[in-house]
């Protein structure tokens, strides 16, 4: 799966009403400690496709 | 609206008809979002998770349009436990992720039903905050 604007748009929905369910599932795929800011990191950084969509 | 079930049933149908479904699919959700999501949820991400298998850049970003359109509309509590039941919640974060922070023994997108119910267990743990749900 390509990591799009709407990737990005479900996990931050997800952050702001509930980070905790956030962290719960981030530490579910990875336990290490510092997965946090890793997330964080990768987030800040990723570069995402643009949403346009040829069917509009 | 016996035409949704229908719909989500032709999610697996080729592209030109992925095409014309997920705008059916994606229209329905924007006339009804919260009744849509109570009825259909399960069915809705299961098939869309099975469907995010060998998609292409373009058809990957027009079904997580309708994903992200679907969960705008609808409160937390009402399609989470779905979203990650069916396994399509855990393909996101894995993309955000990448490969490497995940565990070898959990792979995604090799097939239609990988994913699909693997961290049942995770989120049957999972306690929610008394924040939640209220």
């Amino acid at each position: 799966m390509i990591v799009t604007s709407q990737n990005m748009n479900i996990l931050a929905r997800l952050a702001l009403e509930n980070p905790d369910l956030l962290l719960h599932f981030l530490r579910s795929v990875d336990n290490s400690p510092d997965i946090v800011s890793r997330f964080v990191d990768k987030w800040a950084g990723q570069k995402v496709s643009p949403r346009q969509s040829s069917f509009h | 609206m016996g035409l949704f079930p229908k719909a989500i049933s032709c999610l697996q149908l080729g592209s030109e008809n992925l095409k014309k479904v997920l705008r059916i699919i994606e229209s329905y959700i924007i006339l009804d979002p919260v009744g849509i999501m109570r009825r259909y949820a399960d069915k809705l991400f299961s098939g869309f998770a099975a469907l995010t298998v060998d998609l292409k850049p373009e058809a990957s970003r027009t079904v997580m349009n309708v994903v992200e359109v679907a969960i705008q509309g609808c409160p937390l509590d009402l399609y989470f436990a779905t979203f990650v039941e069916s396994g399509l919640f855990f393909k996101i974060l894995a993309a955000v992720m990448d490969d490497d922070v995940c565990p070898p023994s959990k792979s995604y997108g090799l097939g239609v039903s990988d994913g699909v119910g693997e961290y049942d267990c995770d989120f049957a743990e999972y306690e929610y905050p008394s924040s939640v749900g209220s």
